[in-house]
């Protein structure tokens, strides 16, 4: 669906966003797009929507460049910033005009979505507050039936009750055919939700890897005591929240704010993890060391008395 | 509908502008006719004759800043979002700015002002209306003169779009504070092309001075159509070109 290759993108002529950026991105899933203020991830989603041009390399969704702003890459994507434009027409009116453009627009789903969302389609949006502008467009959004479907912090204004049910809504919107990325920095409001996990740093990628993967990898849990071993860890009742290495291959719950607190703390590791598909060993106490360096001292030993004792031809 | 240049797609466009942008035509449309009233009530027929030109000359002005009034927010970082990422090719929507700026505005703005001064001629008891109404557009005849004739297109409209040219490439060209940098850019210009006339006619004096009459009356006039020719359709068409260009090229 989207292949980034070689992406580097600069403001100006010193502030480099990416630097050699390379990703995939597969339809079926919901990536949650995560990293720190300022990273580049609005800016990654304007690339993908093709609001910004690449410096360098190219970025390609279902075989055809952003950039050129094509009509029919166009209807396939819908990007949904996180400040939107207040338009002074009612959801209804939006919809007449605007349903048009998008060919696998269902206004049965728009109907639903609204029902959903607890909205008025007759109230002009921009009369609205800001958490009702925002219901209505993803509404909007939703019902299109893009291929590609971009959004920016989604549940920034919106009241407890709608983050479950955009939750509810993302799920039953999500088909085998569609790509949806969502650039948040409010985790716990898509936990269960995200799947796979973009993690972006400074001009790189650290974590681009499904739920299972990370599972696999790592191990999330409380602890009473610490250990050297804990790539990250916070207090918590009962001991210590952590994040660790998954030794004995036992699946977790993967915990996505203490991941992304890990991935900032162990970036080069993460990096190495993830990107490059090292198998990482685990750190070991000095303890483990000697214990590690003895037990193959020992098996040394063995395998040459071994050897001084077979019959000599 | 998936090519890149579809008249129903282009249709589609044009209703939800216009949908976005009707207050402003409305606006406009009574700021004239309360001129025209304003212009009837305390002056009669010659009022309405002042009224006339006053609507004439400020409609001229306001088919030149259109393409500010209309794209101020194109490609503005939150306003302009929702008109490029419509599914529609970046051919289509030039077009259609440009069918909204040239054609639409001045037909709306001079149709109803022609609509304005048939009610006033209808109240000043002119029978022409009635059996003549062709006279309207051609013969100067009338008691409030709106000049809607055929000089009309050579001298007023087509100088006015030309006109309106350097503000459509201002408004694809910059991103940010279009007017004022289109103001800047057009003081330059002017500056620049001030010297160079004057250099100009500095020499042509000078050939005039040495007695080069005929030759000097042959060379000004040429150079004037020249110049017509250049300003009124040279660069008009250029800039449209560069416009297209810029609009390529923008980012947010």
């Amino acid at each position: 669906m989207i292949e980034i290759q070689n992406l580097s993108f600069r403001y100006g002529k010193h502030q480099t966003v990416f630097e050699q950026l390379n990703m995939e991105m597969k339809a079926g899933y919901i990536y949650g797009l995560l990293g720190e203020n300022g990273v580049g991830k609005t800016t990654l989603l304007r690339l993908l929507a093709g609001l910004r041009f690449p410096t360098e390399g190219s970025i390609r969704i279902l075989g055809q460049e952003p950039r050129q702003r094509t009509a029919s890459l166009l209807s396939e994507i819908y990007y949904l910033p996180e400040v939107i434009d207040p338009v002074a027409l009612s959801l209804n009116e939006y919809v007449k005009l605007y349903a048009p453009f998008y060919p696998h627009f269902d206004h049965g789903q728009l109907a639903h979505y609204v029902s959903e969302f607890g909205l008025n389609p007759t109230k002009k949006i921009s009369q609205s507050s800001h958490g009702q502008q925002k219901k209505a467009m993803m509404s909007f959004a939703l019902a299109c039936n893009t291929k590609l479907l971009l959004l920016d912090e989604p549940t920034n204004g919106m009241d407890i009750p709608s983050k479950g049910i955009f939750r509810r809504l993302i799920a039953q919107a999500a088909t085998d055919d569609k790509c949806f990325v969502i650039s948040t920095h409010q985790v716990r409001d898509l936990e269960n939700l995200i799947d796979p996990i973009v993690i972006l740093e400074h001009n790189q990628v650290l974590l681009n890897n499904s739920i299972e993967e990370i599972s696999r990898k790592l191990w999330f849990g409380i602890r009473p005591q610490k250990s050297d071993k804990d790539l990250y860890r916070e207090n918590a009742l009962g001991g210590y929240a952590v994040v660790g290495f998954n030794e004995n291959g036992e699946e977790t719950r993967v915990n996505i704010e203490m991941l992304f607190n890990a991935a900032i703390q162990n970036k080069e590791l993460f990096k190495r993890m993830f990107i490059k598909g090292e198998d990482m060993e685990p750190k070991r106490s000095f303890a483990d060391e000697m214990a590690q360096r003895i037990k193959s001292d020992a098996g040394l030993d063995e395998r040459q008395q071994n050897h001084d004792n077979e019959p000599r031809e | 509908m998936t090519t890149e240049f579809s008249f129903p797609r282009i249709g589609l466009i044009l209703k939800s502008e216009i949908a976005r942008n009707y207050k402003i035509y409305l606006t406009l449309l009574l700021v004239q006719a309360g001129i025209f009233l304003l212009g009837a009530l305390f002056g009669g027929v010659n009022g309405m004759i002042g009224a006339n030109s006053i609507i004439t000359t400020s409609n001229a002005c306001i088919i030149v800043l259109m393409p500010f009034i209309l794209y101020s927010h194109l490609f503005h970082t939150v306003k302009g979002v929702n008109t490029t990422m419509l599914p529609a090719s970046q051919n289509e929507k030039f077009a259609v700015s440009l069918f909204q700026c040239i054609v639409l505005t001045p037909f709306v703005l001079l149709f109803f002002h022609w609509l304005l001064s048939t009610i006033g001629m209808l109240l000043t008891g002119v029978n022409e209306v009635m059996t003549q109404p062709w006279e309207l557009f051609v013969s100067r005849k009338l008691h409030v003169n709106h000049g809607l004739n055929m000089g009309f297109f050579d001298s007023y409209f087509w100088e006015v779009i030309s006109s309106q040219t350097v503000c459509i490439w201002g408004v694809y060209f910059f991103k940010t504070k279009k007017f004022w940098k289109t103001v800047l850019t057009i003081c330059c210009v002017s500056i620049a092309l001030g010297i160079v006339g004057g250099i100009g006619l500095n020499v042509a004096f000078d050939a005039y001075e040495g007695g080069m009459y005929t030759f000097f009356a042959d060379a000004a006039t040429r150079f004037a159509r020249i110049m017509y020719v250049f300003f009124n359709l040279i660069v008009p068409v250029g800039l449209w070109a560069w416009a297209y260009i810029a609009m390529r090229r923008q980012q947010f």
